[in-house]
């Protein structure tokens, strides 16, 4: 039995034969033809032959791990879709270009099997390769704050993690996907997260649609489902809570100050939600959805740390309405969004209820024609509450309070590869020292939220047009934050009472976001 | 993969008014130059920022010559001028009589021939004069073989005895025994199917002269007149496999 | 009582699919749902076009069927089938390009009506007489008086503006010209003024 290693030259260049024995009709290939045809032989068994067989077996498999990925190969979205990551995100990841709203509102289903009772040879053909809608994510990140964290980082049970009181790298975030299309018209994103400074595995974001499209009349219409665990997850613009950059849709820092924001920016991971929603000629968007407080149980098991404690009594909806025009290389969206809830503050105990309504408005404005791309979002977000509940149990000093938050960035990418970020962010509130300093346990001296800074961000996407040769599925962007605050949780100097100035978490952050 | 926008998109002045803004700041740059050069060329360099440069071919004087009018033709009649068919079919004209393609130049510049979109397109034909000679001696010329389609035994045998009880004569005595004409009578082999088919079928419409007709084309409307449609079709395939 | 309502909101999720999947009223065939699935998204729900996608309703089937494989085979090569359609076309072979096509072709059209509507009278002069002084072919003659095209020849009435004007500014510079005969010959020869011509009027065109 001979293992050779050779280059066959009547094949194409990526096959490699790892074994033969012609003398008991045995042969391997490894590699791949192309992105659909493998180069492995079938494999001849003779009683003689059988070691061989097993060994060359043995040997296609782990070959199998290591070989080539031909360069059309790409991560979940770009690999069911045949797209570049660029083609949706143009170098700004995760800022959505208008496909790839498209993509996200038509269910992440586009490019994958298509479910039909023909059983003709084109059906056939078209559904004859799987598209495994999995995906990985690690960001490593290198962190420096102004001043020194004050004591050691502990991880989310309170012990040590590990990391110093400054300029700590780490593998900040680590996730695994499953994107795209499940089955038919439905389709997923749900990414599940390791967080280094928690030292935590939990369910990150996460949106399971079904969708429909037809022609109704004159209006071009897609209608869909979603099933998800953050209000605004499911909104295809960059400028709601969860994909806001900065924000839900930008690297943060492990060691960002607490601050307060309004509920629709707060219960990601902790609620689970139902809704609607219908695009209407590629210019009308309507959601409505309606979210529930996980119990503690389920929360515990999907990893989403200490249980708020509260519950929604009755419906807590979340409505979305946006309006978007697109004329030549711009486009640009007016749209509004809120959530209402009453809330039991503390499921342990009779009290009445809090109320709380966020009303927001937000607007993006992008640019997009050969290399240059440019996105401009503005997010203004107002929250009155109502704390007779909180009040009630001594957990806030106001029966009402109310929380504004203003976020304003723009993004430029060129040719899909270098990317430029500037971005402002302002929160303002009624001061409760009850409510922020003690029951939320925010650094805060005065027990007011204000909060503002400014943001910067550089990036270098070298693979957002397609992987490098030797492994194509590749991509990453090495970025460089600097966020400066100008005021944290009411101060600017000694913010905290304990002697910590805003300036003192003005952090820069290092990091590189690779995905699989 | 994918090079996106790597070669300068041609935006031809989509931006128009920037283009017309730039024109008068340009000549004042020459006229003015010792006044705001350093302005001027930050404007026009503003200008291009916003509207990449590009190389266009378009607005240059077109070439008159021979060579740009046999590209002209074959842009519309093929490659190597061997017939096209678009939505009208454009015949072949290569290997095509010099005398023949003469007399139909004339015919197309003083409007005897064709009808509707040809009458149009008379302009199209309607060249110098001094070139036609040298443009129907440049098609004549070109020897490429035909596209080699099927035949028709039919069609072969109406080419060469006609249908007496049709009144339809045998092409051969003046198209010649394998079609390639001779002088002012065309050469048919190799001609494109759907183009014979037309003007057979449409003679009169397409072709039907005045008697002040430069050429003699109206010795085939009785013919053509007399052909039914499956003969129109079996001898046009024929022609189109001939050589 | 909570499983009740799991099971049956999880039994509502599956008939969905199962509806959605069985189909509207009209045809549940495969091209209509292969398009659906997998064009729409970049060229409208009724492929009446988006932004820089071009409309494919009411195209040529043979001109369909042949830029799809020409998309797989990247013969076609200006930059925006490269980024896009060379990697969206990479599962389809030679049997979906046919069954698309002819499901595509049978939509109904519907103009972009988005070029300059004081060009239309100066491109309608160009589309259906050329220019013979500039040695520029009347259009009509291959794409057809309408503009509605022939079996490989692509119809053109109705696109956008700026989708004809950046394919014809790219067969000025070069691209996909062996394969598209004779349209590289001819866009080198435009002005800009024509090409806004010409565009602006086929936009309009019904």
């Amino acid at each position: 039995m001979r293992y050779l290693a050779l280059p066959i030259e009547d094949e194409s260049p990526t096959c490699v034969l790892v074994a033969t024995d012609t003398a008991f009709g045995c042969t391997g290939y490894v590699g791949m033809k192309s992105k659909f045809e493998t180069c492995a032989q079938p494999i001849r068994f003779t009683a003689i032959g059988l070691r061989c067989a097993v060994a060359s077996a043995a040997v296609v498999l782990v070959g199998m791990l290591f070989e080539p990925i031909p360069a059309q190969a790409l991560p979940a979205y770009a690999r069911q879709t045949g797209q570049p990551c660029a083609t949706c995100h143009n170098g700004a990841f995760p800022q959505l270009t208008s496909y790839g709203r498209e993509f996200k509102i038509n269910g992440y289903v586009s490019g994958g099997r298509t479910c039909s009772f023909d059983r003709s040879a084109a059906a056939y053909a078209a559904n004859a390769e799987p598209v495994i809608p999995l995906s990985a994510m690690v960001v490593g990140t290198f962190t420096h704050t102004q001043a020194d964290q004050e004591s050691l980082p502990t991880n989310r049970k309170g012990d040590l993690n590990g990391l110093g009181v400054n300029d700590n790298w780490m593998a900040q975030d680590s996730s695994v996907f499953l994107a795209g299309q499940i089955v038919c018209n439905i389709g997923a994103f749900m990414q599940a997260t390791y967080d280094r400074n928690d030292q935590a595995f939990f369910l990150d974001n996460t949106d399971f649609r079904m969708t429909d499209r037809r022609r109704i009349g004159d209006v071009d219409s897609v209608f869909g489902l979603t099933v998800n665990n953050n209000p605004s997850v499911e909104d295809p613009w960059n400028t709601t809570p969860a994909w806001r950059i900065p924000g839900g849709g930008s690297i943060t820092s492990a060691f960002a100050p607490g601050t307060a924001a309004p509920m629709v920016d707060s219960l990601g991971g902790v609620v689970a939600g139902v809704g609607a929603y219908a695009w209407l000629n590629n210019s009308l968007y309507v959601s409505l959805s309606n979210y529930r407080v996980l119990d503690d149980k389920t929360l515990q098991a999907l990893g989403e740390g200490p249980p708020p404690g509260f519950q929604f009594d009755g419906p807590a909806p979340y409505w979305r309405v946006a309006l978007e025009k697109n004329w030549g290389d711009f486009s640009l969206m007016v749209g509004t969004y809120g959530m209402h809830a009453s809330v039991i503050p503390d499921e342990t105990q009779q009290s009445p209820n809090d109320s709380f309504t966020d009303i927001g408005y937000d607007t993006q404005f992008q640019y997009l024609r050969g290399k240059h791309f440019f996105t401009g979002r503005i997010s203004y977000e107002t929250e009155n509450s109502t704390l007779t509940g909180s009040q009630f149990l001594g957990n806030s000093d106001n029966t009402k309070d109310w929380l504004h938050q203003f976020n304003i960035s723009g993004t430029y990418a060129y040719d899909s590869t270098y990317s430029a970020t500037l971005g402002y962010f302002d929160t303002r509130g009624s001061t409760d020292h009850q409510l922020y300093a003690v029951t939320a346990g925010l650094p805060t001296v005065g027990g007011s939220p204000n909060t503002r800074g400014e943001f910067l961000e550089l990036g270098y996407s070298p693979f957002s047009k397609g992987g490098p040769r030797i492994y194509p599925w590749f991509n990453t962007r090495i970025g460089l934050q600097y966020w400066h605050y100008d005021q944290i949780n009411g101060g600017s100097i000694n913010y905290d009472g304990a002697g910590r100035n805003a300036s003192g978490d003005n952090t820069v952050i290092l990091y590189s976001w690779t995905a699989f | 993969m994918g090079i996106a926008g790597s070669r300068t998109e041609a935006t031809r002045g989509g931006i128009g008014s920037v283009m017309t803004l730039l024109s008068p700041v340009r000549s004042m740059a020459s006229a003015a130059r010792l006044v705001l050069p350093a302005c001027a060329i930050t404007v026009i360099s503003l200008g291009l920022l916003i509207e990449p440069t590009v190389a266009t071919a378009g607005g240059m004087r077109a070439d008159q010559g021979l060579q740009g009018k046999t590209e002209y033709c074959m842009e519309c009649h093929g490659p190597s001028a061997r017939g096209f068919v678009g939505y009208y079919t454009m015949p072949r004209l290569a290997g095509q009589s010099p005398e023949y393609i003469r007399a139909q130049l004339a015919a197309f510049a003083d409007q005897t021939r064709g009808t509707g979109f040809y009458i149009r397109l008379a302009k199209v034909h309607a060249l110098n004069p001094g070139l036609r000679e040298a443009l129907a001696n440049y098609f004549g010329g070109l020897n490429i073989p035909s596209s080699g389609s099927v035949g028709s035994s039919a069609g072969e045998t109406l080419y060469q005895q006609g249908a007496p009880e049709a009144n339809v004569p045998a092409c051969v005595a003046c198209h010649g025994p394998v079609g390639r004409g001779t002088g002012a009578i065309p050469r048919l082999a190799g001609q494109l199917a759907s183009y014979t088919r037309n003007q057979l079928a449409n003679w009169t419409k397409e072709r039907g002269q005045e008697s002040r007709a430069s050429d003699t084309s109206a010795v085939m409307i009785p013919i053509a007149n007399n052909m039914s449609k499956s003969q129109i079709d079996s001898v046009a395939a024929y022609l189109s496999s001939l050589k | 009582m909570k499983l009740i309502s799991s099971a049956l909101g999880t039994l509502i999720i599956l008939l969905g699919a199962v509806t959605a999947w069985a189909g509207e009223p009209e045809t549940s065939d495969f091209g209509q749902r292969f398009v659906s699935q997998n064009c729409s998204w970049c060229h409208g729900v009724a492929l009446q076009g988006y932004t820089t996608a071009p409309r494919l309703a009411g195209q040529q089937r043979q001109y369909i069927e042949m830029e799809l494989m020409s998309f797989k085979n990247h013969v076609r090569d200006n930059p925006l089938s490269q980024e896009v359609m060379w990697g969206a076309l990479q599962r389809v072979d030679g049997q979906v390009a046919r069954v698309v096509a002819a499901y595509i072709s049978s939509l109904d059209a519907r103009a972009a009506n988005d070029g300059n509507e004081h060009l239309t009278g100066s491109g309608l002069a160009i589309y259906r007489d050329g220019d013979a002084a500039d040695n520029i072919p009347a259009c009509a003659a291959c794409h057809g008086p309408e503009a509605e095209g022939v079996g490989a020849i692509p119809r053109l009435g109705g696109l956008s503006y700026r989708y004809l004007k950046r394919r014809l500014a790219e067969w000025g510079e070069g691209y996909h010209a062996r394969a598209a005969y004779p349209m590289s010959a001819v866009a080198s020869k435009l002005s800009d003024d024509q090409i806004e011509a010409i565009a602006s009027y086929l936009s309009f065109v019904k």
